[in-house]
């Protein structure tokens, strides 16, 4: 079992914070870096959607912020003090837009240059979220990010929980089961899900009890990927549990 | 790039997106694929109960619920690459 304490000490945001701290470059910074973009993309194309570019446009904006991103850039705006991975994501993305030289550069050089496999990060995490459509359409763009945000954890962290169960051989127990994870026991046919799969009603709740464990743990170590203290991880799932509610 | 993904690049499913979903029981409003409620995912984040968590690999060793022989995975078509007579070739 995973030992989250012991783990913090070498997650991706904080790994990129004591590089950004120290004004080096290392190359366990960048991997790191490269990782969180990469799961993290999402959110930056959401937000660039919604100030009003074009799918087009949007796309080469958002490859052309990670390309600075990854370049480092953005490891000298980053503050150990403050540190979290989604709050200063946003506020570079937001000041890369404001930065007409950025959007000249981009027209100047015709924004047809892929740096970023972009195609292979949808196809490695492909979303299918659904949401209440006509609340979306009223939402501001810091909004659509950090909902997008809260989104890419989940989706995250069920994908990890997915891998987990199917490397072990034990893909149909998890996408009878993971439907249930956060539904009511009183809710739950335990006898028709003990028929689909073959196994006592007690057996069933002992798995689905033990996935919902085994889900949050991984879901705030994927939270804890993106923040500088481990205190801070309570704090971020509260966040974006906010973020959720207040655009209701 | 899929040129379909244009809701404000929330989801790759924009026809999902643009859709009134069933809002669950808390009040939210947006779902993942398998219909879970996001923020209902999020907030068993905050949990604190953490008694009698068994080693997570032994139980799924332990516990005779075998994928199928023919068990494809959670996959969807990504892409249509080749299309003629004979079939369609696609990435998923």
């Amino acid at each position: 079992m995973l030992n989250l304490n012991r783990r913090f000490q070498t997650t991706r945001w904080s790994v990129v914070l004591s590089c950004a701290q120290t004004a080096e470059t290392e190359d366990a910074a960048q991997r790191a870096l490269s990782e969180l973009c990469r799961v993290y993309w999402r959110p930056v194309f959401a937000l660039i959607c919604r100030r009003g570019h074009s799918v087009t446009d949007a796309q080469d904006l958002t490859q052309d912020f990670f390309v600075m991103l990854l370049k480092g850039n953005l490891l000298s705006l980053a503050d150990p003090a403050r540190g979290r991975f989604r709050s200063l994501l946003r506020t570079a993305v937001e000041n890369f837009l404001t930065d007409k030289q950025n959007l000249a550069r981009r027209q100047k050089r015709g924004g047809t240059l892929q740096f970023v496999a972009w195609d292979d990060w949808m196809a490695e995490a492909p979303s299918q979220l659904s949401i209440y459509g006509q609340e979306l359409k009223s939402w501001p763009p810091e909004r659509i990010f950090d909902v997008r945000w809260a989104a890419t954890v989940v989706e995250q962290a069920l994908r990890r929980l997915a891998e987990e169960c199917e490397n072990r051989g034990r893909l149909r127990m998890f996408t009878a089961l993971s439907k249930y994870l956060t539904v009511e026991r009183t809710e739950i046919s335990y006898a028709n899900l003990s028929v689909s799969l073959g196994v006592p009603e007690t057996v069933i709740k002992r798995v689905l009890h033990q996935l919902r464990l085994r889900y949050r743990v991984i879901l705030r170590d994927e939270v804890a990927q993106t923040v500088a203290n481990p205190a801070d991880v309570d704090d971020e799932i509260r966040y974006l549990c906010a973020a959720l509610a207040s655009a209701r | 790039m899929n040129e379909e993904m244009n809701f404000w690049g929330l989801t790759d499913l924009p026809e999902r997106a643009a859709q009134d979903c069933d809002r669950c029981r808390c009040g939210s409003f947006a779902r993942v694929a398998s219909g879970l409620c996001v923020s209902c995912l999020l907030r068993s984040g905050l949990d604190s109960n953490e008694a009698n968590i068994e080693d997570f690999d032994t139980l799924l060793a332990v516990v005779d619920i075998p994928d199928r022989d023919w068990q494809l995975g959670s996959y969807r078509i990504w892409k249509k690459s080749v299309a003629a007579d004979c079939g369609v070739e696609a990435s998923a």
